[in-house]
C-alpha cells in the first residue's frame, strides 16, 4: 500500500500577480515553486504543471517554442534540471489572431540519497528557444506530491 | 474516504534509453509500461502520461498525427484497449522552407473502474504505446511519463 | 506525516460514447461533465485534472481556440469560475484547403484550498467548453474530469 506522505500546490490564475509575462528570448524565467518533504530514497516525487502561453502575433512564418523545466534546489541552470520538454507551434504565413496554448507536463522521480529527511524545493520554469515572441498569460499551475511506500 | 492503493511510474528523460524513436505510420510502438495492483473491481486506476514528440519538417505541408493508447496486458492490437487519444500538428505551407524543428508536448489524465472484474487481486501490466497516422513523419524525443494510481 | 484522500470521484466519457461527438460553434458554452467531491475541512486541498480530445479542419486561415472552465456549484454562469485556460491552434493558410480533420488533446490541472462556506458540503464542479475562435471544432473525447480532496 502506497501512502502520500506530502502534497503541495502552486496556482497563478490569468492576470493575477505578474501574469501575463512577456518572455526575453533565450532567458530562464521563473514561474513558480514548490517545497515537498523528503522522507526516503524510495519516495516517489510526482511534479505535475499546467502553464497557458502565448506566441505574439507576426506576419512572418515562425515556430514558437517554449522549453519546460522542473529544477530542485534553485531556479537557475546552477541547479539540476530533473525534467525537460518543449511544446511548440507552427505559426505563419500572416496570421493576425492571437494564439494561446496550454501545455500539462507530468514528472515522476526518486529523489537522491543527499534530500531525505529535508523539505526540497522545486521549481517550475520556462524559456523561449524558439522564433519570436511569447507571453506567458496563464494560469500556471504546479502540484507536487511525495509518494511513500 | 479513500486511500492510496498502488502507485506506480516509469519515465524516460530527453535523449535517454531508445529515445529519440523514429515512429512508421501505421505501427503502434512500445513507450513504456508499469504494473499496478488491481486491488479489488470497485477500485479507481488513474493514468497519466505526457510525452514530447516533434513532427518532421518536409517542404510538403503536411499534418502528422500521433496516436496514443493504454493498452493492457499486452502492447499489440490484440491487446486490452483501455484509453486512446490523438495529438497532431499541422506543419505549414509548402512554400516556406524552414530549417526549425516543431517539438510538442502531449500530456493526458484518464481514470475508470477495473475495465474488467475478472483482473481484481491481480498485478496487471499497463502499456504506453503510440502509432503515426495523418500525413508526414514524426518521432517520439521524450520525455516520456506513465504515472498510474489506484485508489480505493 | 501523512496525507490522506478524503475522497477521489472521476467522470470519463470514451470516443464515440455519450453525446460526442458534438460539434461547437463560436460563442455558446457548453457543459462537457462534472462532479461531486465532499469537503469536510478547512485544510482540505483540491486537485481537479481534466483532458478533452477534439478536433478541427482546417479551412481557410482559421484558428480555432477552446475557452475551458471549471466552475463550482453549478453547471453555468452564474457559478463561480475557479479555473480557465484557452488552447488553440494555428489551422493553415489559405490556398491549402480543405485537409482532413485534424486531432488536438489538451490536458490540465488546477488546485484550491478549501473555504469556510464549502466544508460539510458535496460541491459540484463542472466542466465546460466555450468556443472562442474561427469556424467550428468538434468535441470527439475522450473527456475526462477527476477530483481529489486531501487532507
Amino acid at each position: 500500500m502506497a501512502t502520500i506522505v506530502d502534497f503541495a500546490s502552486q496556482e497563478v490564475k490569468q492576470n493575477t500577480q505578474s501574469l501575463p509575462l512577456a518572455l526575453a528570448a533565450g532567458t530562464e524565467t521563473l514561474l513558480t515553486s514548490i517545497f515537498l518533504n523528503v522522507t526516503s530514497t524510495s519516495n516517489k516525487i510526482v511534479v505535475q504543471a499546467t502553464v497557458g502561453w502565448q506566441p505574439s502575433i507576426a506576419l512572418l512564418p515562425l515556430v514558437p517554442k517554449l522549453t519546460f523545466r522542473i529544477r530542485r534546489g534553485g531556479a537557475t541552470p546552477a541547479f539540476p534540471e530533473v525534467y525537460q520538454t518543449t511544446d511548440s507551434e507552427f505559426f505563419g504565413t500572416g496570421s493576425l489572431t492571437t494564439n494561446i496554448i496550454t501545455t500539462t507536463i507530468d514528472h515522476v522521480e526518486s529523489p537522491p540519497q543527499d534530500t531525505v529527511g529535508t523539505f526540497q524545493q522545486y521549481f517550475l520554469t520556462v524559456q523561449n528557444n524558439g522564433s519570436g515572441n511569447i507571453t506567458v498569460v496563464g494560469p500556471v499551475t504546479l502540484i507536487g506530491t511525495t509518494i511513500g511506500f | 474516504m479513500d486511500q492510496l492503493i498502488d502507485f506506480a511510474s516509469q519515465e524516460v528523460p530527453l535523449g535517454q534509453m531508445s529515445l529519440p524513436l523514429n515512429l512508421a505510420s501505421g505501427t503502434e510502438i512500445l513507450l513504456t509500461s508499469i504494473f499496478l495492483n488491481i486491488a479489488n473491481a470497485n477500485v479507481k486506476v488513474e493514468l497519466f502520461a505526457a510525452v514530447g514528440w516533434q513532427a518532421q519538417l518536409t517542404e510538403l505541408p503536411v499534418t502528422p498525427e500521433v496516436i496514443f493508447r493504454i493498452r493492457r496486458g499486452g502492447f499489440t492490437p490484440a491487446s486490452t484497449l483501455i484509453f486512446q487519444t490523438t495529438d497532431s500538428i499541422f506543419l505549414g505551407a509548402g512554400n516556406l522552407v524552414p530549417d526549425l524543428t516543431s517539438e510538442v508536448t502531449m500530456s493526458f489524465h484518464r481514470a475508470a473502474l477495473p475495465d474488467t472484474p475478472a483482473i481484481a487481486g491481480t498485478f496487471q501490466q499497463y502499456f504506453l504505446t503510440a502509432e503515426l497516422a495523418g500525413t508526414g513523419g514524426a518521432a517520439i524525443n521524450g520525455p516520456v511519463t506513465l504515472i498510474g494510481r489506484v485508489i480505493g | 506525516m501523512t496525507v490522506t484522500i478524503n475522497d477521489y470521484q472521476y467522470q470519463e466519457v470514451a470516443v464515440g460514447t455519450g453525446s460526442l461527438p458534438f460539434t461547437i460553434s463560436p460563442g455558446t458554452e457548453v457543459l462537457l461533465t462534472s462532479i461531486f467531491l465532499q469537503i469536510n475541512s478547512l485544510n482540505n486541498r483540491i486537485e481537479l485534472k481534466a483532458t478533452i480530445g477534439w478536433e478541427a479542419v482546417l479551412n481557410g486561415n482559421t484558428v480555432p481556440k477552446l475557452l475551458f472552465r471549471i466552475r463550482r456549484g453549478g453547471t453555468g454562469a452564474p457559478a463561480p469560475v475557479v479555473f480557465q485556460t484557452t488552447d488553440s491552434v494555428f489551422l493553415g493558410t489559405p490556398q491549402e484547403a480543405p485537409w482532413p480533420a485534424l486531432d488536438f488533446t489538451t490536458s490540465f490541472e488546477h488546485t484550491e484550498t478549501a473555504t469556510q462556506s464549502l466544508v460539510g458540503t458535496f460541491t459540484q464542479y463542472a466542466l465546460t467548453v466555450e468556443h472562442i475562435g474561427q469556424n467550428v471544432a468538434t468535441i470527439t473525447g475522450p473527456v475526462h474530469l477527476d477530483g481529489i480532496v486531501y487532507l
